[in-house]
C-alpha cells in the first residue's frame, strides 16, 4: 500500500535506529550544512553544558579561539580557577538568549546597565553583577572591576569580529531582571554577591517568542559585525538546578527546554549557514536510558559528552581530530617568568654555596673583614649590632 | 642558660649568619638551615623535613622561618616582556584607558602567590608541628631593591635580562605587599609572630635602603641580618 512514509530514510523511523540496541550507535545528526576545519576560529558560549563543549574544543585539535587570556606569568591552574580559557572570553555561563543579547549590546557600548557592581562576600570587595562568579574573591574595588570589564568587552569584540564559527548552547529561560532598566542577571542577587531587594529585581521566565526574538536579535547583531560566521546552536541537556516558578523543577525543566528547542529550530530555519546540533537529544534520549547522567540525575557524565562530541566531529569535520578527555584548557607557559625563576634558583643556590665557602674562610681566620664593612654601613649606630661589635672590641 | 634558636628558610636566611655567629658567647645558639644547602636539584622534590630533623641536635626554644620569598622579584625585578599592572588606584596601579600594560586583577595575582607558596605553607606547618614546644616566628623577606644601578653593577644571573629594564616601582611594591600578605596569612594560621622590618629597613618609598643591599639584586646583607636578628631576639624576649 502506498503512503507518504514509504521510501523515507531509516533515520526517520524510530525502530530502525541502531541506537536502540547499542546506545553508542545512536546518531541523530543529519544534513550538516558546512564543515569545520582545524584552523577555523571557534567561539563558544552558553550555559553549563557549553563548558563541556568548550573544553572539548580546546583539547581535541580544534581552534577554540580564546581572546581573553590570563597574563602568561599567572600559573595555569590559577588562571583556570579564575575562569580564563573556559570560554573565548571571560563571560562565564550565558544562560538565556536575553543575556546573550545584553552582552553584545554592552560589549559594543549600546547599552549600559544602571548597576555596575554588587557588594561581594569579602569585606570591601565587589562582584560583577553580570558574571558574579567569574573572579573568586571578587574585585578589590568598583574601579578595578570596570578596568577588568572594559578589557573583557574588548576581548568579546575581538572574538565576535574574528570568529569563523559560533557555537551557542541555550540553557535556561528563567532569569532575574533589574526593574529599573530591564538588565538581566545570570544569578539572582544574593546568590553569589549582591543584595536581594524585591523592589529592584523581578523574576522573568522568557517564553518561546521572547527567547526566539532575543536569539534572532543576537545572531543578526553578530552577522552584521561578522557576516560570514557559521552558527551552530545547541540546547543544554542539563536540567534546571532550581525553578522560581511554583511547580516541580522537572516540569519547569521540560517547559524551559521546549522553549529553547523551539527558539533554536526557528533560528536555524531563519539564518542561512546555521545548524542545530542535537546535544540535548543525545543525552536525554530513551536510547541511552539515562546512562549519561550522574547519580544526581542532572550532571552529564564524561561518556555522554564524549558521545556528543564524537558525533560532532564525525559530522562537522573532515580531518582526523584526536578526542581527549575534557580537561580544562592548558594555557601557554611563560618563558620569561620561568627564566626568572631559574635565575633566582641559581642565585639562591649560589648564596647558599657562597656561605659555605665563607664559613670555611671564616674558620681560617678570614671572618673579620665583612663585619667591619657591616659596621660602616649600619645607619643606626645605637643598634644592637653596634653593641655586639663594641663588645667584640 | 643556653637558648637555641632554629632558623629555617632559603637564601634570605644567609644574611643572619654573621649576627647569629656573634650570639654564641651570649648563650644563644642560632642554628641556621638554608634548605638550599640540602635541597639540591636531585632532592628538590623530596621531603625536606627529614633533612631538617637530622640537622637539629637540640630541641629549639624558638623556630624562625624565612622560606622562599623571591616571587615578587621573579615577577617584578625585571620588566616582563608583556608588561602588566595590578590592583586599583588605592592599592596599586590600575591602568588608565590609554595604558598598554596588561591589567591583572589583584585577587588573581594574590591567588597566584598563594599557589606558588603552597609548598612553603605546608612546610611551615610541618616544621612547627615537628617542634611543637618552640616559640614561632615568621620573618618576612626584605623589601625590593629599587636601585637599577645596583642591579647593573651586580647583574649576576640576570645579565641576559637587564636589557628589558626594571619593572615599575609601583608594581614592584605591589608585588612585595601581596607576598607579604601571604606570609602574614601563613604566620597567622600557625600562631606565629610575624616580623616585617619594612618600617625600619625601607626608604619612605618602601624599598630597601642601600645600606642593606647585598651584592646581588634581591638579598639583604649582614647589616640587614643584624636588624632582623635584633627583632627576633626582641620578639623572644632574649636580652644580651
Amino acid at each position: 500500500m502506498k503512503h507518504p512514509y514509504v521510501g523515507l530514510d531509516d533515520h526517520q523511523f524510530w525502530k530502525r535506529s541502531p541506537g536502540i540496541i547499542d546506545k553508542s550507535d545512536l546518531d541523530p545528526v543529519t544534513g550538516t550544512p558546512f564543515k569545520i576545519s582545524s584552523i577555523d576560529k571557534i567561539v563558544t558560549a552558553g550555559s553549563c553544558f557549553a563548558q563541556h563543549v568548550a573544553r572539548f574544543m580546546s583539547n581535541s585539535g580544534f581552534n577554540h579561539y580564546i581572546t581573553e587570556k590570563a597574563h602568561p606569568a599567572i600559573i595555569p591552574e590559577v588562571s583556570q580557577r579564575h575562569n580564563y580559557g573556559m570560554f573565548s572570553a571571560r563571560y562565564g555561563n550565558i544562560y538565556t538568549a536575553r543575556q546573550l543579547k545584553q552582552l553584545l549590546l554592552r560589549a559594543y557600548g549600546e547599552f549600559e546597565p544602571l548597576v555596575a557592581a554588587w557588594p561581594g562576600r569579602g569585606a570591601g570587595t565587589v562582584v560583577d553583577p553580570f558574571r558574579p562568579q567569574i573572579a573568586p574573591g571578587g574585585f578589590t574595588s568598583k574601579r578595578e572591576l570596570i578596568s577588568d570589564r572594559n578589557h573583557h568587552f574588548s576581548c568579546i569584540r575581538k572574538s565576535i569580529e574574528d570568529m569563523d564559527v559560533f557555537v551557542f548552547t541555550l540553557g535556561l529561560t528563567e532569569g532575574w531582571a533589574d526593574t529599573r532598566d530591564g538588565s538581566i542577571f545570570p544569578l539572582a542577587p544574593g546568590v553569589a554577591g549582591g543584595v536581594y531587594d524585591p523592589e529592584l529585581v523581578a523574576f522573568s521566565n522568557f517564553d518561546e517568542v521572547e527567547t526566539y526574538n532575543d536569539l534572532k536579535y543576537s545572531l543578526e547583531f553578530i552577522r552584521r559585525v561578522n557576516p560570514k560566521v557559521r552558527i551552530i546552536l545547541t540546547v543544554s541537556p542539563v536540567p534546571l538546578n532550581a525553578t522560581y516558578v511554583d511547580r516541580h523543577v522537572l516540569v519547569s525543566t521540560a517547559w524551559s527546554k521546549a522553549v529553547l528547542r523551539i527558539a533554536a529550530e526557528k533560528a536555524v530555519a531563519y539564518f542561512d549557514n546555521s545548524a542545530y546540533f542535537p546535544s540535548y537529544e543525545i543525552i536525554t534520549s530513551p536510547h541511552v536510558r539515562g546512562a549519561y547522567y550522574a547519580s544526581d540525575g542532572r550532571e552529564v557524565l564524561e561518556d555522554g559528552v564524549q558521545h556528543v562530541m564524537r558525533l560532532f566531529m564525525k559530522h562537522y569535520t573532515d580531518v582526523e581530530i584526536h578526542v581527549s578527555p575534557s580537561s580544562p584548557a592548558q594555557l601557554a607557559n611563560d618563558k620569561h617568568t620561568q627564566g626568572m625563576q631559574e635565575a633566582v634558583d641559581i642565585l639562591c643556590d649560589e648564596a647558599a654555596i657562597d656561605n659555605v665557602e665563607q664559613q670555611v674562610r671564616s674558620n681560617k681566620g678570614c671572618g673579620e673583614r665583612p663585619r667591619r664593612v657591616i659596621a660602616e654601613k649600619l645607619p643606626d649606630r645605637s643598634s644592637w649590632w653596634e653593641r655586639i661589635l663594641g663588645r667584640r672590641k | 642558660m643556653q637558648r637555641n634558636i632554629l632558623v629555617v628558610g632559603h637564601s634570605h636566611t644567609e644574611c643572619l649568619r654573621e649576627p647569629a655567629a656573634s650570639l654564641a658567647k651570649h648563650g644563644i645558639n642560632v642554628n641556621i638551615l638554608n634548605i638550599r644547602q640540602f635541597e639540591r636539584p636531585k632532592h628538590r622534590k623530596a621531603a625536606v623535613l627529614p633533612f631538617i630533623t637530622r640537622a637539629v641536635a637540640e630541641p629549639p626554644d624558638a623556630v624562625c622561618l624565612c622560606l622562599v620569598g623571591n616571587r615578587h622579584n621573579i615577577l617584578g625585578l625585571i620588566e616582563h616582556p608583556q608588561p602588566f599592572s595590578i590592583g586599583d588606584d588605592a592599592i596599586g596601579s590600575v591602568p588608565d584607558g590609554n595604558s598598554d600594560r596588561w591589567f591583572i586583577p589583584y585577587n588573581l595575582m594574590r591567588d597566584d602567590f598563594l599557589a606558588h607558596h603552597e609548598p612553603a605553607r605546608k612546610l611551615t606547618h610541618q616544621i612547627y608541628n615537628k617542634f611543637k614546644h618552640a616559640k614561632r616566628i615568621v620573618l618576612n623577606p626584605p623589601p625590593p631593591i629599587s636601585d637599577w644601578e645596583h642591579l647593573k653593577k651586580y647583574p649576576g644571573v640576570f645579565r641576559d635580562k637587564i636589557m628589558l629594564g626594571p619593572g615599575p616601582n609601583e608594581l614592584r611594591l605591589k608585588l612585595y605587599r601581596i607576598q607579604t600578605s601571604v606570609f602574614k596569612e601563613i604566620a597567622d594560621e600557625n600562631d606565629a609572630d610575624f616580623i616585617d622590618l619594612s618600617g625600619e629597613v625601607a626608604t619612605e618609598d618602601g624599598f630597601l635602603k642601600d645600606c642593606y643591599f647585598n651584592t646581588d639584586p634581591t638579598h639583604g646583607n649582614s647589616a640587614y641580618g643584624a636588624v632582623a636578628m635584633n627583632h627576633i631576639l626582641e620578639q623572644l624576649g632574649y636580652a644580651l
